[in-house]
């Protein structure tokens, strides 16, 4: 409420006398050096992942470069170690090893040529199990929410995480299709139609139960479908992982959230710094951003169906703003047509005449409107199922 | 009534005389004039007399059932006087010489006219221009037969010829002495006088220098009039009283006065307090129009702001574009940065001390001015003999500006502010004097998507003066101080609220001002502030609102203080001021407050136990003694140099975590868990007077404890546990500051410069709580060069041209420096805290001051002031932002007034 008032005050002094331009800072060398991003989480239920990377300038178009040279060491404090077995690309790190125990606590060792980093030795945080997943329609679209079983001994903190998958179709269904020689109807397999989306949970999400009786988050929100979404255009899912965290990583990741809410606030708000479990062991002066815990995630996942809805769900997907036409190409032009314009595809047969035998003309349209391919996968992901 | 002789009276025929009333009379010790009234409220006589020659005179004397004539003669002729009985009951009461008032006795008695020749016209005239022979008469001081050789006090008001206000700050010193007094702000006086024949000279800014010829026999008053300075061809005055620095033992202090406040150029054409503090040498602010000001590293909340002994909390208006002083009804400006009284206490770094004109005794007047934004307006004058008014206000019709502005966001958007003062001054007698000043200001800010907000200040006080004897005076000073905000948003019906913040403080305060003798002067008194805090309460304002209503508890605490100072004068070149406050806070229920586990970061995790504490019950004790030391050594009456150790608390501070202090900036009191604030600070100071030029340097050193830092997104409105989201931070600020002042002359004015550093840290050992791993890091006012010059020129005494100009390094600020992909989302990477600094500041105002002409007998006086501010459209940068644009996040930087901005004012006053 505050930063909004502040800005927009601002905005108002700004709009009354000021101008604003281009602005463009000079970086000492250290500020000009790469940072280390160590991105993971020692899980005690077996197989842990890691991913690498380092910061790049804020003129650069892609925000993220990879490190795919390192090696890194999972250690226990009994002094056993793990290494890592592979590299999988875009700086992905994969540790094969089976359940851990519980009782021992963990650190990760990481190598980049030289440069060696460590991170202090964390406890393992046990989640408890997510009771159950809800969701209800407000004025302005769906809400879910997350609960939990009270745990008994645990951190009051949680994290959470998402991953949704729905289905969708673009606004014009095709029937046909030209196979390279002609025009003939669609069978099953070569569905275009009714496509496959999926998305990760960008937003931080943090919750605790410091301020409650009990250690059990009840109908936590973490999800807000606006209306309108082609996420429950048919049929949706959403798996939430869960962590218990402890108090040193919910400061982080709360920190991590705010300072991403507010880039270089003009009325002068103050970043706040990162404190980072891992640090370099080569140079004590060398910033590095990561959270290494351990502990194990606890995941559940609900599907959603539009026809359950109370109130009917509306689709309006500005990506097909400019489907409402179809075209129209006579039938002996099609062949013709079709293999010159592969982004033409035939949608429906037309007949200009009451006993013609064969359609007089197709109907077609681009493939952006038709295709959902265009921006899903047809294969439905391996764990969903249909009603 | 004007009982004043004119010479012409001589010339007319006289009746014959009739001197038989018979009077009663009283009198121990009584003034003239107190025989005066007596006489006249018997009698039908009327009396005439010179009150130059009259107002030293003590009258001790009783009869019952004499004539008036006999009364007259046994009083006044042991004391060299002259009676004598004119037509219509007048009655003519001269010094040494008499007056034949009958045509037919001049006539007769050739020899008495030649006789009086030392009677000259003008000692009976109603001196229009400067009344030199003022200066050259003897004023005789108490009772020559009782003349001791020890020394003696003399005392009294300096005065306004032509209003009858009060001068402060008037220098007062006795010819071939060094050193010397300065009357205060109600104009009063008191100085030793060693030998019975002296010479007082007095000097005042803008005033015409004047002096007293004395034969003093025993302590006594002395009222001085002065005289405008506006018959004066080449010479203004600018700054400051003149060679006061050298004398005076406090270092640090910056007098202002009215007239160079109006001269400074500022951004609308209104002259601003707030504008010209900037302009002298450790005062700084983070950007134009940023509300608050900085004094030698210290934050905007640790500066005391007294409008006349109010104390203001939010001393801007318009997001900062204008100070809360109307400028018509400031009298002078006194800023201590330095060496702060002890009488003063209670924030760490400054003191800003407003006082307000007093009305005019003479005659109905008023003053005000139409600007750009800004219409003000005062009247003032008396009310009977023995009262006077002074009623001031100001608003703004800025609405205009707003409609201009292309983006419909704003567009009927309302901003408008107003505010007022009154002060009424009553002297039942001349020992008492009552002072009633009450203060108001409201800003209201309505943008057109329903978002409203308002503050308001609101103060009043009483002020009673005693003159106990010229050595002892005392001020007692009894007021309530209210300040308030409220923030609604109804931009949305569904998270619509009302949030509403108040603070209050009754206080009472004693001073007394003691003068022991030649070489002790004391000064001591209590202070007493009841603080009351409402910290917030929210109420939906829709029954859809899903805001919660919510109340805070109420805090309430008291702050007393005990102190004494003596300023000693060691020998006429070393005067040593010592002093000594002892403050003792206490934070008072009723409350409920939580308690943590000792040692490790407070939440809602490390919670205790939550005490309920009663009405009043003391919930927590702070408290202790504050040193105020000063020494000056001078080398001779043009070099002095001064040491200076200040030590202060502060119990009460402002939750802020910008950069600029808002509009929505709330106080909290130091508590259970907030302790109060501590500094002290070490000044030592050169200061050499040559010819016109009054140079100083000044050093400091100056340490700060429990200064407050916040946890990244800590929440500072409505937060019940705010101790758990606060950090504590130590800072150290050192400097030094050159100054050269050229006070007279067509060309004045001031040039400085400060090198400065402040820096902070936390004290934190919880990683979480550490900002810049507990190292020191730049202040968010940290600029370590500040130039300043300010500088006039008269082309004639109506025209003059003034050329500002200011530079100073770019504050700090902490940058994004990369950016990253983590956790789903694009991110910022930032430097260490305030490690880069926003490009340099540099700015020059021009303005011209026209005044109308200066016939003393104009129904109204005029003057226009116009002028350029941002003379060379530098962009200053207030801010740089980033903003992220198809993936790329890109820098700006935005300045307030990034061009010329011209402004026009015309002032008036009759």
């Amino acid at each position: 409420m505050k930063t909004h008032l502040k800005i927009l005050i601002y905005m108002f002094l700004g709009t009354l006398l000021s101008c604003q331009e281009p602005y463009v800072a000079e970086y000492t060398i250290d500020d000009n050096t790469p940072v280390l991003i160590v991105e993971g989480f020692i899980n005690v239920d077996g197989n842990s992942q890691f991913k690498l990377s380092e910061t790049v300038p804020l003129s650069s178009e892609n925000a993220v470069s990879a490190i795919k040279n390192a090696s890194l060491t999972i250690e226990l404090s009994d002094g056993s170690k793990i290494n890592s077995v592979s590299h999988f690309g875009e700086g992905k790190y994969l540790f094969e090893h089976p359940a851990l125990p519980r009782d021992k606590e963990y650190r990760l060792h990481v190598k980049i040529g030289t440069k060696e980093y460590r991170s202090n030795f964390v406890a393992p945080l046990i989640s408890p199990e997510i009771t159950s997943i809800d969701w209800a329609q407000v004025s302005d679209g769906l809400e879910i929410y997350t609960s939990t079983k009270n745990a008994d001994s645990n951190s009051p903190y949680y994290r959470w995480e998402f991953e949704e998958n729905w289905r969708f179709s673009p606004p014009l269904r095709s029937v046909l299709i030209y196979d390279g020689s002609s025009v003939r109807f669609r069978n099953a397999q070569e569905n275009i139609t009714f496509c496959y989306l999926d998305n990760k949970s960008s937003d931080i999400l943090l919750g605790n139960t410091e301020s409650l009786g009990t250690n059990a988050i009840s109908k936590q929100k973490i999800q807000h479908i606006p209306s309108l979404s082609e996420k429950l255009q048919y049929r949706y899912s959403i798996l939430v992982k869960q962590y218990s965290i402890s108090r040193e990583s919910f400061l982080y990741w709360s920190i991590l959230k705010k300072n991403s809410e507010s880039i270089g606030d003009i009325f002068g708000s103050m970043p706040s710094e990162l404190n980072s479990n891992i640090k370099s062991i080569t140079n004590e002066r060398e910033p590095v951003i990561g959270m290494i815990e351990a502990g194990n995630v606890s995941t559940k996942r609900i599907f959603i169906n539009q026809l359950d809805f109370e109130y009917p769900w509306v689709v309006q997907n500005p990506f097909y703003s400019g489907c409402r036409e179809v075209f129209e190409i006579p039938a002996w032009q099609a062949n013709g047509f079709f293999r010159d314009s592969p982004n033409a595809i035939p949608v429906y047969e037309i007949f200009k005449c009451e006993s013609c035998p064969y359609p007089t003309d197709y109907a077609f349209a681009y493939k952006e409107c038709v295709d959902c391919r265009v921006r899903g996968s047809v294969t439905p992901p391996d764990f969903w199922l249909d009603n | 009534m004007p009982k004043i002789l004119y010479l012409l009276l001589i010339l007319l025929p006289f009746q014959s005389i009739s001197q038989d009333e018979p009077v009663n009379v009283q009198l121990t010790n009584a003034r003239f004039e107190i025989l005066v009234q007596s006489l006249e409220s018997q009698t039908s006589y009327r009396l005439y007399y010179d009150s130059a020659e009259t107002d030293s005179l003590k009258i001790t004397f009783s009869a019952q059932n004499k004539s008036i004539h006999k009364v007259l003669n046994e009083i006044l002729n042991p004391l060299e006087f002259r009676v004598a009985f004119g037509q219509n009951k007048r009655v003519y009461v001269t010094k040494g010489t008499s007056i034949i008032p009958s045509l037919k006795n001049i006539h007769s008695a050739s020899v008495t006219a030649q006789q009086s020749k030392d009677v000259k016209l003008e000692d009976f005239r109603e001196a229009e221009e400067v009344d030199l022979s003022i200066e050259n008469k003897l004023f005789e001081i108490g009772n020559k037969a009782r003349a001791t050789k020890s020394e003696k006090t003399l005392s009294g008001y300096i005065r306004h010829k032509s209003t009858g206000a009060a001068v402060s700050s008037a220098t007062v010193s006795i010819m071939g002495k060094p050193g010397g007094v300065q009357s205060d702000q109600y104009g009063y006086y008191s100085i030793q006088v060693p030998e019975e024949r002296s010479t007082v000279i007095i000097t005042s800014v803008g005033l015409k220098d004047t002096k007293r010829q004395l034969a003093i026999y025993e302590s006594g008053r002395l009222d001085i009039e002065m005289f405008d300075q506006v018959f004066s061809l080449n010479e203004v005055i600018v700054a400051g009283e003149r060679g006061s620095q050298i004398k005076r033992t406090i270092m640090g202090l910056e007098k202002l006065n009215i007239k160079t406040i109006k001269q400074t150029p500022t951004v609308f054409g209104e002259a601003d307090v707030i504008s010209v503090i900037l302009t002298l040498p450790g005062v700084q602010t983070v950007g134009e129009a940023a509300s608050g000001f900085n004094v030698r590293g210290g934050s905007t909340d640790q500066n005391l702001v007294l409008f006349s002994d109010a104390t203001i909390y939010n001393s801007s208006h318009f997001f900062g574009l204008f100070s809360a002083f109307n400028p018509d009804v400031v009298n002078q400006v006194e800023l201590y940065k330095s060496s702060i009284p002890a009488r003063f206490g209670g924030r760490l770094a400054s003191v800003l001390d407003v006082t307000t004109k007093e009305g005019n005794r003479k005659k109905i007047s008023g003053s005000g001015g139409i600007g750009v934004l800004t219409g003000r307006l005062a009247l003032d004058g008396p009310i009977g003999s023995k009262t006077q008014f002074f009623v001031g206000g100001r608003t703004t019709y800025s609405d205009w500006l707003l409609d201009l502005i292309p983006n419909d966001q704003y567009k009927n958007s309302r901003a408008n502010f107003y505010d007022g003062n009154i002060q009424i001054t009553h002297q039942p007698n001349e020992k008492d004097a009552f002072y009633l000043t009450g203060y108001t200001s409201q800003d209201k800010f309505t943008f057109n998507n329903g978002i409203n907000y308002g503050y308001n200040n609101l103060n009043a006080n009483l002020k009673w003066k005693r003159i106990f004897n010229g050595n002892i005076h005392s001020v007692l000073v009894i007021g309530n101080d209210g300040y308030n905000f409220n923030v609604a948003d109804q931009s949305n019906l569904a998270s619509s609220f009302d949030m509403k913040y108040k603070i209050n403080q009754s206080f009472l305060k004693a001073d007394v001002f003691h003068t022991l003798n030649d070489f002790h002067k004391l000064n001591y008194g209590i202070q007493s502030t009841l603080y009351k805090v409402w910290p917030g309460e929210m109420t939906p304002l829709a029954p859809e609102s899903i805001t919660n209503y919510q109340n805070l508890q109420n805090e309430q605490a008291l702050e007393s203080a005990l102190f004494i100072s003596d300023s000693y004068t060691v020998t006429d070149k070393l005067t040593i001021d010592a002093g000594i406050r002892l403050v003792f806070y206490n934070y008072l229920g009723p409350r409920s407050v939580n308690y943590y586990t000792e040692g490790i970061p407070k939440s809602a995790e490390t919670l205790t136990e939550t005490i309920e504490y009663s009405q009043g019950k003391n919930i927590k004790t702070y408290g202790g003694p504050e040193f105020r030391l000063g020494a000056r050594y001078a080398f001779s009456n043009h070099s002095s140099v001064k040491i200076g150790y200040n030590s202060l608390r502060q119990y009460i501070h402002m939750l802020s975590n910008t950069t600029a202090a808002t509009p929505t900036d709330s106080w909290k009191l130091s508590d259970v868990h907030i302790k109060p604030q501590y500094g002290d600070q070490i000044s030592l100071g050169y200061y050499r007077n040559l010819n016109k030029f009054e140079m100083s340097v000044e050093t400091y050193y100056k340490r700060m404890q429990n200064y407050l830092d916040y946890k990244s997104g800590a929440k500072l409105l409505m937060n019940p546990t705010i101790e758990t989201d606060v950090i504590g931070t130590e800072a150290r600020a050192y400097g030094a500051e050159f100054m050269v002042k050229k006070l007279t002359g067509k060309l004045n004015g001031w040039v400085s410069y400060t090198l400065s550093k402040v820096q902070q840290r936390t004290t934190s050992q919880e990683p979480s709580e550490m900002i810049n791993n507990g190292n020191y890091y730049n202040s968010n006012f940290d600029k370590p060069h500040n130039f300043t010059s300010v500088a006039n020129y008269r082309f004639s005494h109506r025209v003059s041209f003034s050329l500002n100009s200011t530079y100073s390094t770019g504050r700090p600020i902490t940058l994004p420096i990369a950016k990253y992909n983590y956790a789903g989302s694009d991110r910022v990477f930032y430097s260490d805290r305030n490690k880069y600094r926003i490009p340099d500041f540099f700015r020059i105002d021009a303005s011209f001051n026209i005044e109308g002409n200066h016939k003393i007998k104009k129904l109204a006086h005029s003057s226009w002031s116009f002028g350029v501010y941002n003379l060379t459209g530098r962009k200053n940068p207030f801010s740089v932002y980033y903003v992220s644009e198809g993936g790329k996040i890109n820098g700006y930087k935005l300045s307030v007034f990034g061009h010329q901005i011209p402004f026009l004012t015309y002032n008036f006053r009759f």
